[in-house]
């Protein structure tokens, strides 16, 4: 009884989304239609189809997720994605644990965005709204034409099978259950600036109207993407048992490129709200940025690459991306260069040393990462397409390439932020920089003499680190030493004021710090690494960078949807336990290797369990050094992020209580 | 003193046969997985063998091994999967006519994108812009001293 009313709900969902596509599509035509009919007041249906959109795209995606719950095999994706024995918190989960499902992610984010926009835009952007609005549900359409006609989630299945298959087991994890939410909101949020400039390019619209608007949705979404690298880095670090947590793969780029051009974006942005200019380079690079969020998707969702991200999909539907992704581009493009340069840039630069200037370098050099990586990756697709013969670009290239690259952006980051707008004094600036240069200097001299002989990049990225953090120092001290004095406060309350009353540049500061200690995990972890693969009985010690790992032995053990033989080590300088798994899987035939990791703050100790032989167990131990650094320097960078957000609602309460303030006081 | 000179030179020469025998475990699997690095693993999607637990990679890695215990150096043992593999097992394209591309781009990117900034810079820098708004007008010097007479 119960399954037959999921069968009707499934059904509901597949409606409901039939109709999110049409709604959508009347979205994208309203203000085409007002205009050639004549009849304005059309254009406020697209405004008011955007909640109607992402009302209707919700129904379909509960839907999906009650199959889960229920055990609604008849639903082809769940039967694929799912079984009984699959925990409730991956059942929900579910929904975006296979491609169809994601893809129906990616739509169910896009909406939910638009729908935010159209709530946020109409007080404040109400003309050019309906414009926005329907950039976006043409994007929203054309996705939905993929998800709906290509990679149906709603498909039935008959005969109905009694039990599912399983969820791919290295999804079932929590970082892969934040990870690609994350990575969605990420790459779907710069498709709000994508139309932002969209709708500024077809109307005229002045840009000191709509850039700040655009900056921040810009900033959510790059922190949103900055989130999911870093889940994805967690995922792939606890889960895939490898022992590290970026390989350059493909897959990795994808994401990483939009990440990089949104940070070139976030900074070239505040240049033209600060100096006027640089208006042209700004739409250039949001349809640049938004454009890789296709590629990424492209890349990823096609087949073109095949990894443990790319489910299987069917042929058609890398086709139909790669046409919907030409069109966008073709159609952004071409108006980019028809109407670009609608408006000028009001002012000039005056000193090629200024701050504009080093924001300059900053894109500069963000732009020429950007471009490396992909070439990389795309080069190896072409070169076998075009001639047939295959190459491989791997992590040793682009360590190889991208390392001096991320040397070169942390020397920017050290100066950018010392050298003042307009004109920069030099004998000024040469002070600011004495003291970092210094203990840059000496740090990366220390690290030298202490490490005995390494790779140049360890102390080089070290001196780096010492520099850019001295500056940063240096920064936040002048401001608060400066108030200080003006206001005579004491030092606390001087620096919470400087700091809260500047809540985008300090926030920024925020960023940068967690950049930095996310380099110094960096370093540390990719250089210096030690490993070692051995068979070992129980009762073995393995000697490995100062830890002494015991092996006692393996247990087999039950998981809810896994069987597992269980490696049980004993850490004997702090006596923490290590439980590796090698898990077989419900309805899958592949072993998975789970490892376990001891984490401290300066070092972890991360063991894998493999085949036994003999009696003995192969058992991999990694030593990674200051991995942890990597994650909290993650979370530094997102409460920057939040730092740095929290600057208008702070601004617009106390623009508030100023005026009840004077109205109570006439 | 000649003979001083004699032995020392002997002495170098047996230094690599000394070298070998001493050679540790530990610094052979170092060097094993320094080359599992360059190397990926044919049946995995951008692996390197040092990463993959795929059984053929596994294989690759003993081969490795036994090579170094048998004293071969990493440009021979590298050399030898490449005339097996093909270029392909190279996660570090080669600088050949297919892979140059990929190493002159970082450069050229360089100094074409750097370039184009310091020149539109200083021009930009030299020749500042018009100002935004017209001049004053003689009217409007009137009215503006008309204006401050009032305060």
């Amino acid at each position: 009884m119960q399954s037959s009313v999921s069968l009707n709900l499934i059904e509901l969902g597949h409606f409901a989304a039939y109709m999110a596509f049409f709604v959508a599509i009347t979205q994208a035509l309203a203000p085409l239609a007002a205009r050639y009919l004549k009849a304005p007041g059309l254009r406020t249906i697209s405004v008011n189809a955007a909640p109607l959109v992402f009302l209707l795209t919700t129904v379909g995606a509960v839907t999906i997720v009650y199959s889960f719950l229920t055990n609604n095999f008849s639903v082809l994706y769940v039967a694929n994605n799912s079984n009984t024995h699959l925990p409730l918190f991956y059942k929900v989960a579910a929904l975006w644990g296979g491609h169809r499902g994601s893809l129906y992610l990616w739509v169910w984010i896009m909406t939910a965005y638009t729908a935010a926009v159209g709530y946020h835009g109409r007080s404040r952007y109400p003309d050019r709204l309906a414009i926005i609005m329907a950039v976006q549900g043409a994007l929203i359409a054309g996705f939905y034409g993929l998800v709906l006609f290509l990679s149906d989630p709603f498909t039935r299945l008959f005969p109905i099978p009694a039990q599912g298959q399983n969820m791919n087991p290295l999804l079932q994890d929590p970082g892969m259950v934040i990870h690609p939410p994350m990575l969605y909101m990420g790459y779907v949020g710069f498709s709000i600036p994508f139309a932002f400039a969209m709708a500024a390019l077809l109307t005229n619209w002045r840009s000191e109207l709509w850039i700040g608007h655009t900056r921040r949705w810009a900033l959510i979404a790059w922190g949103f993407l900055t989130a999911g690298i870093i889940f994805g880095a967690w995922w792939s670090y606890y889960v895939l048992g490898w022992g590290g947590y970026w390989g350059w793969d493909p897959v990795e780029n994808a994401s990483f490129m939009p990440w990089l051009m949104g940070t070139a974006l976030i900074h070239s942005i505040s240049v033209q709200e600060r100096r006027r200019m640089l208006h042209t380079w700004n739409i250039f690079l949001i349809i640049t940025t938004f454009s890789l969020s296709l590629l990424g998707t492209f890349l990823v969702r096609s087949g073109v690459l095949a990894s443990v991200h790319t489910f299987s999909a069917a042929p058609g539907q890398g086709v139909y991306l790669l046409t919907f992704m030409v069109v966008v581009l073709t159609l952004a493009f071409g108006l980019f260069l028809i109407k670009g340069g609608y408006q000028r840039a009001e002012e000039s630069f005056i000193s090629p040393l200024s701050r504009e200037s080093m924001f300059i370098w900053n894109n500069v050099i963000f732009t020429i990462a950007c471009a490396c990586v992909l070439l990389g990756t795309l080069y190896p697709l072409f070169l076998q397409a075009a001639s047939g013969a295959r190459i491989s670009v791997g992590p040793p290239y682009f360590d190889l390439v991208m390392v001096p690259i991320f040397l070169v952006m942390l020397v920017v980051m050290g100066i950018g932020p010392l050298v003042s707008w307009r004109k920069a004094n030099l004998p000024k600036l040469r002070g600011r920089l004495l003291v970092p240069s210094l203990v840059g200097i000496a740090l990366g001299a220390a690290l030298w003499f202490a490490a005995g002989p390494v790779y140049w990049t360890a102390p080089v990225a070290v001196g780096l680190v010492g520099f850019v953090a001295t500056t940063i120092v240096g920064n936040v001290g002048r401001a608060v030493w400066q108030r200080r004095r003006q206001h005579h406060e004491p030092l606390g309350r001087a620096f919470a004021k400087t700091v809260l009353g500047n809540r985008r540049h300090y926030g920024g500061m925020i960023v940068h710090t967690g950049i930095l200690v996310m380099a110094i995990g960096l370093v540390g972890s990719g250089l210096f690494k030690e490993s070692k693969l051995v068979m070992m009985a129980p009762g073995d010690v393995l000697h490995l960078a100062h830890e002494r790992v015991r092996f006692d032995g393996v247990r087999d053990v039950r998981g809810a949807d896994f069987t597992a033989v269980q490696g049980r080590l004993t850490v004997l300088n702090n006596g923490a336990q290590l439980r590796p798994e090698q898990r077989v899987f419900f309805g899958s035939p592949m072993e998975v290797t789970r490892p376990s990791v001891n984490s401290t703050l300066l070092r972890d100790v991360y063991v894998d369990i493999g085949n036994h032989q003999h009696g003995k167990w192969e058992i991999h131990l990694f030593i990674n050094p200051l991995v942890d650094f990597i994650w909290l320097g993650g979370g530094i960078v997102l409460s920057g992020v939040g730092f740095s957000l929290s600057d208008r609602l702070w601004r617009r309460k106390k623009s508030l209580a100023g005026s009840e303030a004077v109205s109570t006081h006439p | 003193m000649r003979y001083v000179f004699f032995w020392l030179c002997l002495g170098l020469l047996a230094a690599p046969a000394f070298g070998a025998t001493i050679v540790h475990e530990s610094v052979l699997h170092r060097r094993e997985i320094a080359i599992a690095k360059k190397l990926r693993c044919t049946v995995c999607q951008a692996e390197s063998l040092a990463v993959s637990q795929a059984g053929i990679a596994q294989d690759m890695r003993k081969l490795i091994r036994e090579k170094l215990r048998a004293g071969q150096s990493s440009h021979q043992i590298i050399a030898y999967f490449v005339k097996r593999y093909g270029d392909y097992i190279l996660l570090k394209p080669p600088f050949d006519p297919l892979g140059a591309i990929l190493w002159i781009w970082p450069f050229a990117l360089f100094a074409v994108f750097g370039g184009v900034a310091l020149v539109v810079m200083r021009r930009r820098a030299r020749a500042p812009m018009p100002p935004p708004s017209p001049e004053l007008g003689a009217e409007d010097r009137e009215r503006i001293k008309a204006l401050t007479r009032q305060e």
